[in-house]
């Protein structure tokens, strides 16, 4: 007599899960998953908020430092051949690599804390030293100067900075007579700068200036910008402005000045070199690799005008300068 | 008749249409020889080929970064952002200004920036797994 034994997988036919409820389960568990993805993406990406997490309320408020001293006193001395940029254009298309590649982080921007800040002075200097930059509006002459800006996009705007002159942060330095540059530095703040956390590039961003161009009578330390401290996003509490070179000289949100004997290198430089160089003179005869430097859109206008060497200020810097055929002064 | 003249896929086979009825048996030892299907099992194998290469680059990765955490007593990933700033800098630089200013900033920070922002060796070994088992499940 044949017996069948029952494997303990065999299953009666009955007991199989119809196609249809198989079929659906399927879909059920690929909704779920789905479902699931879509709801951790924000956590996983960051996009819930929390990127600022580690940052005191306060971070968020607008820069108010030292606003008893706005507004300064105006000078004369630098005149435009152009209208003011209007302000909302200025405090709404800004390049800040710390937030971003593209125009529009000024709201990003708004994380960063800036009060209090203070400034390393070190190097080759006779005393180092740590400023507030309070301390600083306390003791050095503040006045709004109107100046022109040409970035190396070929965009440009015209402004009120407030601001005291580079030469007196050098004059308070005291810098020993081995000290031939001025090498700046931005903070170094992931936490409240995203795109720091590229560790690919080689944060902080870093520029570097000549003692003869730091001390020439163009370069200001900005602290203010239309008759108030100056907004987040335009490099709060203090940046550099210096009106004859490319934009990217002029370094935003400065913690650090050391003063050295050797030129350094500065954040774009060490990237890519070809296109961004040291000095970046603003040249319409000398273009960027992938585009013409001969015109500049005006910020807030529809309109292009011609680019002046020197961005127009020739008569103050073209002396710094005394051999002009030499291409890598202008990139 | 079923025509056949190799060389020429287009002009292969004929179809009923012509007035011939195919059998199920000549069509199916046609299809063998059918120039897709051909390319297709090529295609596998590069499947596999480009999986296995990726599975070795991140074993390479992975060492250098467990020789790195024995040498220096601190573990540092290889980011797959690292890499490409090595080799490239200008198209990172490049594709990060198009991709925020014409496309969307968020598209790159954070998405991208998450993904660049992975050890070498997970991303692309991850990657070079799924391939070779793509590859295998089709030929199983």
């Amino acid at each position: 007599m044949l017996f069948k034994k029952k494997h303990t997988w065999e299953l009666p036919e009955s007991a199989a899960t119809p196609e249809h409820v198989f079929r659906n389960r399927r879909r059920f568990l690929a909704g779920v998953g789905l479902s699931g993805a879509i709801l951790a993406a924000p956590a996983v990406f960051g996009l819930a908020g929390h990127r600022q997490s580690g940052l005191s309320p306060s971070a968020a408020r607008p820069n108010t430092t030292g606003a008893a001293f706005y507004p300064a006193q105006h000078s004369d001395r630098f005149v435009l051949d152009r209208r003011l940029t209007e302000e909302r254009h200025a405090i709404g298309y800004n390049n800040f690599y710390e937030f971003g590649s593209h125009k529009s982080i000024a709201n990003a921007a708004q994380a960063l804390p800036v009060q209090p800040w203070t400034v390393r002075i070190e190097g080759l200097v006779q005393r180092p030293t740590t400023l507030d930059v309070e301390d600083l509006l306390r003791r050095l002459p503040l006045e709004e100067r109107l100046y022109r800006h040409r970035c190396v996009e070929a965009w440009a705007m015209a402004v009120p900075w407030t601001g005291f002159p580079m030469k007196s942060l050098v004059e308070l330095a005291e810098p020993l007579s081995s000290a031939k540059f001025v090498r700046m530095e931005t903070f170094q703040l992931p936490e409240a700068a995203p795109g720091q956390l590229q560790s690919w590039y080689p944060w902080p961003y870093t520029e570097g200036l000549t003692l003869a161009e730091a001390t020439n009578e163009l370069a200001l330390l900005a602290t203010g910008l239309y008759g108030k401290p100056i907004a987040k996003q335009n490099g709060a509490p203090l940046r550099l402005v210096l009106p004859w070179k490319y934009g990217f000289k002029s370094i935003k949100s400065i913690v650090r000045f050391t003063f050295t004997a050797e030129r350094p290198t500065s954040f774009w430089e060490r990237i890519q070199p070809a296109e961004y160089g040291f000095w970046a003179n603003v040249n319409p005869e000398v273009s960027h690799p992938r585009w013409s430097q001969a015109t500049e859109r005006l910020l807030g206008e529809d309109r292009r005008v011609p680019t002046q060497i020197f961005n127009g200020y020739g008569e103050f810097v073209a002396h710094l300068y005394p051999d002009r055929r030499d291409r890598r002064l202008f990139m | 008749m079923l025509a056949r003249r190799d060389g020429d896929a287009s002009r292969q086979f004929a179809t009923p249409s012509d007035g011939e009825a195919m059998s199920e048996a000549t069509i199916m030892s046609a299809s063998r020889d059918i120039v897709p299907v051909r390319a297709l099992g090529r295609t596998g194998a590069w499947v596999a080929i480009v999986g296995l290469g990726f599975i070795i680059v991140a074993i390479g990765a992975g060492g250098y970064e467990l020789a790195s955490l024995a040498m220096s007593g601190r573990y540092s990933a290889i980011t797959l952002g690292e890499i490409w700033y090595a080799l490239d800098v200008g198209s990172l630089n490049l594709v990060q200004a198009v991709i925020q200013r014409f496309l969307h900033p968020a598209l790159w920070d954070p998405l991208i920036v998450w993904l660049l922002r992975w050890p070498v060796w997970s991303l692309v070994g991850g990657t070079g797994v799924l391939l070779t088992t793509v590859h295998l499940a089709r030929n199983r």
